[in-house]
């Protein structure tokens, strides 16, 4: 009954229906893990949803935890802003001008289909092993941003460009009115996607690299050691931080897309 | 100032659109372009506002005018209001005078609607209390009253007419009446390439 609620207005779920339902999936899911975890009955390969629960509340009262969770954050949140940046400028470059698409594209192709463990080797031997993780988040993200806006530039609507001109909008304006309401949805989806690969890309880095203070460093550890406990529990430390930022970056991109009159 | 198109070409792949057509229009006077579609009078349109590079020949007498173009399609952004759309011609926003020529398009109440939210005819209107807000002259309006009741349509010539006498008008229609209440001039057209078959006198 209460998935029925809807809103009147905007013909959604109301906002408690739509809570209700997040926690049932995700109960769902858990009890799926359970029933894995005793069909298997090997701690070793699969632990219990409890068991890493508990690990998770026994890490979490430990400094190093929120050391680590806390650097990892900044390492991949940094890499993947710079991703952003750098890929926004690149796709207004390689969109206006002929020479920069033919000198960038190209390179930007080999990022893109270069296989994130090379990159982090490479990484490893060029620069030391702290930045390793933001420099691997950034060239992972670098590609998405670059298409995604390449693609929203292209996709600007002539005949409004066409309108802009005939009523001297100017190149502020244009930009303004025209051109970054066009391109906020490939930007909101760039940033989403990209986010997500920032967390997979680094978090793997920081494995490969062995970095102080970081997720990837605990999740190295618990493989030597094997610790499937701690292995689970970080983990799912780096979903629920993912989870987050995605949320927030979702928030942040509705804030803005109200900003240009967008929702 | 006269508008002199002289022996404009334009082509489009193997398709001469222009060939070296030339049509002069004094300060003032509404022409109204009448003929098939697809024979080049949009392209003629899109030439005069510099939307288009001509392959040759010239378009005198526009130089630094500020032009009202309202296309054949309404072409009003779709991530603001019909007000927002009829300030944003202004360097800065006076929503006030907006209204104002929204009142005028009777469209006051629907000032807060997105474009998407509106009907083909009351895009229209915004569109035409766009172009009129600009102030430009010449007017280039291609079929402007095109999704219009005939109640609304002949309000709104009769506005285009209040708000902009003396001023230059270029009118491409399919509608013999509405050309003949507008116009000074019916320049009847064949194409491609666009030419001249007759020209009618309405005012004089």
């Amino acid at each position: 009954m209460i998935f029925t609620i809807k809103n009147k207005k905007t013909g959604r779920k109301s906002y408690p229906a739509r809570v209700v339902q997040k926690i049932l999936i995700a109960l769902f899911w858990l009890a799926v893990w359970q029933v894995l975890y005793l069909a298997v009955k090997q701690e070793i390969l699969v632990v219990s949803p409890v068991r890493v629960f508990l690990r998770l509340t026994e890490l979490m009262r430990e400094t190093e935890f929120w050391l680590s969770a806390g650097y990892s954050m900044v390492r991949i949140v940094s890499g993947f802003l710079a991703a952003v940046f750098t890929g926004t400028v690149l796709a207004v470059l390689t969109s206006v001008s002929c020479l920069a698409n033919g000198l960038f594209r190209p390179v930007i192709s080999i990022v893109k289909s270069t296989p994130v463990a090379s990159f982090i080797l490479l990484a490893l031997v060029w620069i030391e092993s702290p930045y390793v993780p933001a420099f691997t988040s950034f060239l992972m993200v670098l590609p998405v941003v670059w298409a995604n806006v390449t693609n929203g530039i292209a996709k600007t609507d002539r005949n409004l460009l066409q309108m802009a001109r005939v009523y001297r909008f100017g190149a502020a304006k244009t930009v303004r009115r025209v051109y970054v309401p066009s391109i906020l949805p490939y930007f909101t989806a760039a940033c989403t996607t990209g986010m997500g690969l920032a967390w997979k890309a680094g978090v793997a880095a920081e494995v490969l690299a062995n970095t102080k203070y970081s997720i990837g460093g605990h999740i190295y550890s618990a493989k030597i050691y094997i610790e499937t406990v701690d292995l689970f529990a970080w983990t799912v430390v780096v979903i629920l931080l993912s989870v987050l930022l995605e949320w927030m970056m979702t928030h942040i991109m509705r804030a803005v897309s109200r900003k240009y009159s967008l929702s | 100032m006269e508008l002199q198109i002289k022996d404009v070409c334009k082509t489009y792949g193997p398709q001469k659109v222009l060939d070296h057509f030339s049509l002069t229009v004094p300060q003032g006077e509404t022409v109204c372009l009448f003929g098939p579609s697809g024979c080049g009078k949009t392209t003629l349109l899109q030439c005069i506002a510099s939307l288009e590079r001509l392959d040759s020949g010239t378009i005198a007498g526009m130089e630094r005018q500020k032009i009202s173009y309202m296309f054949q399609e309404d072409r009003l952004l779709p991530w603001i209001s019909a007000v927002e759309n009829v300030s944003v011609v202004w360097e800065h926003s006076q929503k006030e005078a907006a209204m104002e020529w929204l009142r005028l398009v009777g469209l006051e109440d629907a000032a807060e609607k997105r474009p998407a939210e509106m009907s083909g005819g009351m895009r229209q209107r915004v569109a035409l209390a766009r172009a009129l807000a600009y102030g430009g002259d010449p007017l280039l309006l291609d079929e402007p009253f095109r999704a219009l009741d005939q109640a609304t349509r002949r309000q709104m010539m009769d506005l285009l007419c209040t708000h902009t006498k003396g001023k230059t008008k270029i009118l491409v229609t399919h509608d013999l009446e509405e050309a003949r209440l507008l116009a000074d001039r019916i320049v009847y057209l064949e194409g491609p390439p666009l030419r001249i078959v007759q020209t009618e006198k309405i005012h004089a």
